[in-house]
């Protein structure tokens, strides 16, 4: 009887931990089935977006409301990193659902559906940055995926969002069973005993002799399963189509939040569970780092559309937060990654922002069709190259800090020929956002009318743009104020 | 690895009794073949087509439907095994798996995709 007891107590405490994620699922679960039809009829389903906007405003007062510490035993930890990377998270889906709705309206494809997805895929985001243990990690990955596969293919009656669909869900359910096969390698390796982090930490480094190759194949096998999910060279092939095909908020909301938290996943998996066998997993992750960085640059120069060469360009600097994973000092990598992935949210949410706008209703996002920009819509077009620049890493932008401190500790760890190397793709990388910014201010406009700027998507550029000068000039205090990021 | 050798045994002797069976048929066996004989056996009815056909979508959610709901029983089991000692912690968490799968249950029961026709 005390037993259950105690579980009984244990779950009501524990779940002061996750009020934002309770709010998140209830809402979401209220929205699909019996608030849908009760509250708003057929062709009413825009008033959705208010909802959801007011449901992911409260869940950011909980989070603020959420104590630190962990729970369910030992599955869920609310620390510095947990709640970082939650913030991106959330504000990407926020301004996703802004971005989202002249596509919407445009297609008159708004339901309530897609809404709930993005709620439900926050939720698995939010149980993911926190996750601290193998399977929740897996678990929580899995209920974000899910939703964002959804999403990919939720166009269904265009041929190329269908396609983005299979194609994520295919390959992402494959590297699922890899990563899930690598955590039961793992699993077995440490004992058999726990699967929490930190006592798999321990556990590994106390293993038997004979067990290192168990070890080494679970660690790689990880490392694969999260290479996919996190887009890094050689896993990436399926990102850029399906971030081509994929409705555009939706290719947004794909290049930051769930990256985000795959990327916090990463970090505390590799940083705390798998630290004491750091030198199974350097040398593959520090190929995986550079080959990303090397081959997300080199092809986005040969792209002739947008949305591709920002998938690439993802893909090269996710290669660069890969260094930051590289670090054995976790606390002060999981900060500068944290800086990196706040600063390139807003970056990217700009410049998907332009790329919606210039879209239109699902055509016209050749890079061709910045020509001229700079003439006709000329405060855009300055936000469009501020985005492009800060992602190029040009000084005395933004995203030149973000770099800074991430190169700087990677020398500091001792990582001179992967940072040699960064530096060299970050060069070559100007070279294709300067190509955009050529295009806008350089070429002649075609002839044919720009559509008006929406109010959501200038509110979206504005603040992006707004927080990208005005961190500019607070750029080298940045990283002491990202010191608040602990594991 | 030693403990593994009878593992290995069993699998090789496994490998090899269908083998050595099918040797021994094709050598033994009569052969009368005939057009009626070479069809596919369905439980003894006149075979209606190639067995590799699209089936309709239908097909796929209630087989997802009954699968949901397999596993369903087979969480539900250990519940009611344990049932006084798990007291309300336990109907607490059956109940929240309980109500994510009926949730699901009538979610497409109101979207239509169990209207047939």
């Amino acid at each position: 009887m005390s037993f259950a007891r105690a579980l009984l107590e244990a779950l009501l405490r524990d779940s002061r931990l996750i009020t934002p994620q309770l709010l998140l699922v209830g809402a979401a679960t209220l929205m699909l089935w019996p608030l849908d039809g009760i509250l708003f009829q057929r062709g009413e389903k825009r008033k959705w977006a208010p909802v959801t906007l007011v449901v992911l405003a409260l869940t950011g007062l909980l989070m603020l409301g959420v104590p630190s510490g962990s729970g369910f035993s030992g599955m869920y930890k609310v620390d510095g990193l947990a709640r970082g990377f939650q913030w991106i998270s959330l504000l990407s889906a926020i301004a996703t659902v802004f971005l989202s709705q002249r596509m919407l309206d445009g297609m008159e494809e708004q339901t309530v559906e897609y809404y709930a997805m993005i709620l439900f895929a926050l939720s698995g985001m939010f149980f993911l940055a926190g996750a601290t243990d193998l399977v929740s990690i897996y678990f929580s990955l899995e209920l974000m995926a899910v939703c964002i596969y959804i999403l990919a293919a939720y166009l269904r009656n265009q041929d190329r969002s269908i396609e983005a669909g299979v194609k994520y869900f295919l390959l992402g359910a494959f590297s699922s069973g890899i990563l899930l096969y690598g955590l039961s390698l793992l699993f077995i390796a440490a004992g058999g005993q726990g699967t929490n982090l930190s006592a798999l930490n321990q556990a590994l480094a106390m293993a038997p002799k004979n067990s290192d190759f168990l070890v080494f194949a679970g660690v790689l096998m990880v490392l694969v399963g999260f290479g996919f999910k996190v887009a890094a060279v050689p896993f990436h092939q399926w990102s850029p189509d399906a971030y081509d095909g994929a409705p555009t908020p939706i290719t947004a909301f794909m290049a930051t939040a769930p990256k985000a938290a795959a990327i916090a996943a990463f970090i505390r998996l590799f940083g705390t569970g798998l630290h004491g066998v750091s030198s199974d997993w350097v040398p593959p992750l520090s190929f995986v780092a550079g080959a990303s960085m090397v081959w997300g640059n080199v092809a986005a120069l040969r792209q002739s559309t947008m949305k591709r060469m920002l998938a690439y360009s993802s893909i090269a600097h996710v290669g660069y937060m890969l260094m930051g994973v590289l670090s054995m000092d976790v606390a002060q990598g999981a900060q500068v990654i944290w800086l990196y992935m706040g600063i390139y949210l807003f970056m990217n949410m700009g410049a998907f922002a332009v790329v919606i706008h210039l879209q239109g209703k699902g055509e016209g996002e050749r890079i061709e069709d910045f020509r001229g920009l700079g003439r006709r819509q000329p405060v855009l077009a300055f936000a469009m190259m501020v985005f492009l620049l800060s992602l190029a890493g040009i000084p005395p932008l933004l995203g030149f800090f973000g770099k800074f401190f991430l190169f700087k500790l990677a020398i500091e760890q001792g990582y001179v020929f992967l940072t040699t190397l960064a530096l060299v793709t970050s060069a070559i990388s100007a070279y294709y956002y300067l190509m955009v910014v050529n295009q806008m201010y350089f070429r002649e406009a075609p002839e044919g009318d720009r559509p008006a700027l929406g109010t959501a998507i200038a509110a979206v550029v504005t603040a992006a743009c707004a927080v990208t000068l005005i961190g500019t000039a607070f750029g080298p205090w940045l990283l002491e104020w990202a010191g608040r990021i602990g594991v | 690895m030693r403990a593994y050798a009878a593992i290995l045994l069993l699998a090789l002797v496994a490998a090899c009794i269908p083998v050595a069976v099918w040797t021994l048929a094709y050598f033994v066996a009569p052969k009368f073949p005939n057009p009626t004989k070479a069809t596919n056996y369905e439980c003894g009815i006149t075979s209606p087509g190639e067995a590799r056909e699209k089936f309709h979508v239908r097909y796929y959610l209630i087989a997802v439907m009954f699968l949901v709901f397999d596993v369903e029983s087979v969480f539900l089991f250990p519940f009611a095994v344990q049932f006084k000692e798990l007291a309300l912690f336990g109907i607490i968490e059956i109940g929240i798996f309980l109500f994510l799968l009926l949730f699901g249950y009538f979610y497409i029961w109101k979207k239509g995709a169990l209207n047939w026709e």
